[in-house]
């Protein structure tokens, strides 16, 4: 375990070297919450099922969401495999992919306090007055939630990197993972906003689970009632993903190879 | 002037034959552009079955600007990416030299190298809308002059704008994700500016002018504003390109080669 706690501490040395990018990366995150709130607000009637505070609640929690459970590793596995860099990680003493969650966490334990929780104070005193809170309940199972949301990222992206050791390009792999992600998962767009005829779709696919399911808890748009029902579904999926995307790898890394050194 | 046409016409054909040989690559990411660019109309068009209007503007108006902008996305996309989305790891890596030292306006040479040619779907959409929005509003074929005017004068400002910001890793350390700014912040674009505040939308009207973009021509179009309304995006534009070029030569004096 020591291993991956010091992967985790190299991983937060160099975010703190990278500050002003980590920093970009969540003011571009932060744009679609101000846009989508101030569409929500000049319509200020009940949408569908869900009245304005819910609708920009939805959003802002979203956007936290997101940065809390989103992997890229994927978005390297292609140059690193084309050009023999991934070599260097099958020679440490890891165990792949399990180690890209604590490399994922390093980058983490330096965003969260020094940018999210800052940018989360600003968010809540600008938009205090719409904000939702769940119950104690409704917290204990948004957190389950949000912990099903993080396997199915991880597992996805998992998936979509072992795509690169057959695919050369497989930066296209990653964009459809964020196509279904924003739009099976509900980032776009509340699926409950979806005409009925479609939201047959995303309600069959597991990218659900990623925000809409979470954030419809955190809103109260499903209760903690409906959501006991849901969640298995969740895990079911996230089981199905976790075991299809360890073969996945195990038979990419064997299909591998490199020549010469790429350090 | 003619020499720079010329060595354009050279570049855009290295794209082509660029294309050709790497076909694999070239439909993978025309696929990826189709997807998109569903994903777009399909989000304004679920957004608009859920709310009647966006301050205003319906589907079939909203068409107008959302074609401009598709037009311009296959600028920003296709002629601007693929330049300005090198250039931060080139001033940090100290690879500019190759550029500076030949006899020709290094902005132009960073800005016009490549090509990605692979954005057909976005022009395709971009008609489509622009059809879609002048069958529907009624609207003369002479406005189409407007349309050509609004996608130059939109590219020039997102250049200006996108190249200034990019020209900020000069006086950083690092900042290798610089060049996502823009295009994400773009999507601003999208929606009338009427829904914001009324200091942001000063603030993207005449600061970050995301609001001249589409909208603006598309309300010139629509019979809302005067054409007169159009002289503001094409004198923004010749300011913004100007102070452009002057931020990369005053940039330019941080950059250090890397050479031995």
């Amino acid at each position: 375990m020591q291993k991956y706690l010091a992967l985790a501490r190299a991983e937060m040395l160099d975010a703190i070297q990278e500050k002003a990018e980590v920093l970009i990366w969540m003011l571009i995150a932060v744009i679609p919450v101000f846009v989508m709130s101030s569409v929500w607000m000049t319509n200020q009637h009940q949408v569908a099922v869900l009245n304005l505070s819910q609708l920009i609640t939805y959003y802002i929690v979203a956007v936290f969401l997101g940065w809390i459970t989103e992997f890229w590793f994927d978005e390297h596995m292609g140059e690193n495999i084309r050009t023999g860099g991934f070599s260097r990680f099958l020679l440490r003493p890891l165990t792949l992919p399990f180690a890209f969650i604590f490399q994922n966490l390093g980058r983490k334990m330096f965003g969260i306090p020094t940018f999210v929780i800052p940018t989360a104070l600003i968010i809540f005193l600008l938009f205090k007055d719409h904000l939702v809170f769940p119950n104690r309940a409704g917290f204990l199972i948004f957190t389950a939630a949000a912990l099903i949301s993080f396997g199915i990222r991880f597992a996805i992206s998992v998936l979509v990197a072992s795509g690169a050791f057959w695919w050369e390009q497989s930066s296209a792999l990653v964009h459809l993972r964020w196509v279904f992600e924003v739009l099976a998962g509900g980032y776009m767009l509340p699926i409950s906003l979806y005409p009925d005829w479609l939201q047959f779709i995303p309600r069959s696919l597991p990218f659900q689970f990623i925000y809409y399911v979470p954030v419809s808890i955190w809103n109260g748009a499903i209760s903690p009632r409906d959501a006991i029902f849901i969640l298995p579904y969740g895990l079911i999926w996230l089981s199905v993903l976790l075991i299809t995307s360890h073969l996945m790898w195990v038979k990419g890394v064997k299909q591998y190879s490199a020549v010469g050194d790429k350090g | 002037m003619i020499r720079y046409l010329k060595l354009y016409r050279v570049i855009f054909s290295l794209s082509i034959s660029r294309a050709f040989i790497y076909q694999q690559e070239f439909i993978t990411w025309t696929i990826v552009d189709t997807v998109w660019g569903i994903i777009n109309i399909g989000f304004f068009r679920i957004l608009l079955y859920a709310i009647p209007n966006l301050s205003s503007w319906t589907f079939t108006t909203l068409a107008i600007p959302l074609g401009i902008l598709y037009f311009l996305n296959t600028v920003i996309w296709g002629f601007l990416w693929p330049n300005l989305s090198r250039l931060p790891q080139m001033i940090n890596r100290g690879e500019l030299d190759l550029y500076l030292t030949k006899p020709v306006n290094s902005q132009f040479l960073v800005s016009t190298g490549f090509i990605g040619l692979n954005l057909i779907p976005s022009v395709a959409a971009g008609v489509f809308l622009t059809w879609y929005g002048f069958k529907l509003n009624h609207l003369p074929p002479s406005a189409i002059l407007i349309i050509h005017l609004a996608v130059i004068s939109s590219s020039v400002i997102s250049y200006a704008i996108w190249f200034m910001t990019v020209s900020l890793a000069f006086w950083f350390n690092r900042l290798l994700n610089i060049h996502h700014v823009f295009p994400n912040s773009v999507d601003i674009a999208r929606y009338p500016v009427t829904i914001f505040h009324p200091a942001i939308q000063f603030l993207f009207t005449y600061i970050l002018p995301f609001a001249l973009l589409g909208f603006l021509p598309a309300e010139v179009i629509l019979g809302r504003k005067s054409s007169s309304s159009l002289l503001l995006p094409i004198v923004l534009s010749a300011i913004l390109l100007y102070l452009s070029h002057k931020f990369w030569n005053f940039s330019l004096r941080r950059y250090q080669s890397a050479s031995s």
